[in-house]
């Protein structure tokens, strides 16, 4: 894997100035990307066991086995909590020479979280756009057109600066379940999260590799808050050119020996009348008669394998 | 003793060493279905519970970034809907368990907040 040190350095000597001043709060900082270093790569990814680094390869992360997002540098951000993330802020990198994002930070509070429901997005085309199906992926779609910054964080809608084509997968099991982390403690504690992300594109390649999430609550530290993650703009089961977004069924794609041990394993109620399976709480468990009722933990999947469907309402 | 949980969609509980996430309407639910009777905790829940009691003993148990060691005779579990990273994953087998009650209510950061009681089997 190409180091990404290159363009990262460009910003660094040029200065990005991209702010999109969205209320009187919004201050102008612009986005540092993470400090990177020209060395070459290690061969494993630092342990969470390991201190805090100073600098940060791309090189280090580990290739796409599966899992949507790896941990980087123990969780711990490259990030430095000064005197401006106590207010709330969010900065956009421009467009580059090839009309990619770079890198953008906020400071995620109440004030800048939206009020309204998302809006159309569908007029930017970020770079490796491409709309495509596959049966097997979640949704259909392959490709989403992903926010940098979540919306429910800061409210964004088509802001070309803010929107990368991103996998269904990175979008939905690798980004989402940290914007929501992220969400859920700025409205709960009124506090801010410094937040910045850094998508990953390999030489001129349109399409990022994946995007480098930090983020850590401020008023406490990262007592609340903190993490340091790589997600994978990655699909199980489509190999993806990263040079344009071309992409195809993966017939090659190697099989794990263990797949099921990298699904969740949940625990679900089967209903061995109408061959549905739910969560637990659903209301239809507790109109199931006990003849009909049986416990399972395992992976969704495997229950799939065993003839189930999914509830439509649980929607398991 | 009686666990308190709050999982995600993935059964996760925790992610470095942190809660998930947290809900003021969830916090107000546990002070209601503990009532008088002692609530444990671990050091890491002191912001939730100033009342909680460090350590672990006959009374709830209110686990966030570890599990205890016995098994528990009942469980309270609060399903977020919604899927957060996680590393530290929810393992005790519920189907050892009934399930006696549940419940859903808007909490104050999510939509939907689901509550299950479970009780274990009788062997």
């Amino acid at each position: 894997m190409k180091l990404l040190s290159i363009i990262l350095s460009l910003f660094i000597a040029t200065g990005i100035a991209g702010c999109n001043t969205k209320n009187e709060q919004v201050q102008n900082i612009q986005p540092t990307p993470p400090a990177v270093t020209q060395q070459e790569s290690t061969e494993t990814a630092p342990s969470p066991e390991q201190p805090s680094q100073d600098t940060f390869s791309f090189d280090e992360i580990a290739e796409y086995s599966g899992n949507p997002y790896v941990v980087v540098n123990g969780n711990v951000p490259f990030l430095n909590i000064d005197s401006t993330a106590y207010t709330s802020y969010e900065s956009y990198s421009p467009l580059d020479s090839l009309g990619r994002c770079g890198v953008c930070i906020a400071s995620v509070g109440r004030d800048i979280m939206p009020t309204e429901a998302r809006g159309d997005i569908g007029s930017v085309k970020p770079t490796g756009w491409q709309s495509v199906k596959y049966d097997f992926v979640d949704g259909k779609y392959l490709y989403n057109r992903c926010h940098l910054l979540g919306f429910q964080l800061t409210g964004e809608n088509a802001n070309e600066r803010n929107l990368i084509t991103g996998t269904r997968s990175m979008n939905t099991q690798g980004m989402l379940p940290f914007e929501n982390m992220v969400a859920d403690y700025v409205k709960e504690t009124a506090n801010h999260v410094l937040l910045r992300v850094t998508p990953h594109f390999e030489g001129n390649n349109l399409l990022a590799s994946g995007v480098l999430m930090e983020a850590i609550s401020v008023e406490d530290s990262g007592a609340g808050v903190m993490f340091c993650v790589y997600c994978y703009n990655a699909e199980p089961g489509v190999a993806i050119n990263y040079e344009n977004g071309d992409n195809c069924e993966d017939t090659n794609a190697p099989i794990t020996e263990e797949p099921a041990q990298q699904e969740p394993q949940n625990t679900y109620i089967l209903n061995t009348s109408t061959n549905k399976f739910h969560y637990p709480y659903c209301h239809s468990v507790k109109r199931m008669s006990d003849k009909n009722k049986q416990t399972y933990t395992g992976s969704r999947q495997s229950v799939i394998n065993m003839g189930y469907s999914p509830c439509g309402n649980c929607k398991p | 003793m009686k666990l308190i949980v709050c999982l995600d969609e993935a059964q996760g509980m925790a992610f470095n060493n942190r809660r998930q996430s947290r809900d003021k309407e969830v916090i107000k639910k546990i002070n209601e279905i503990v009532g008088e009777t002692p609530l444990y905790i671990n050091e890491y829940s002191r912001d939730l519970f100033a009342d909680g009691i460090i350590g672990a003993g006959d009374g709830f148990y209110f686990a966030e970034v570890d599990l205890p060691k016995s098994t528990p005779d009942e469980i309270y579990a609060f399903y977020w809907n919604r899927l957060y990273p996680s590393d530290l994953k929810f393992c005790i087998d519920l189907s050892l368990y009934d399930m006696t009650d549940t419940c859903e209510f808007a909490g104050l950061s999510h939509e939907k907040i689901t509550l299950c009681h479970y009780r274990r089997k009788k062997s």
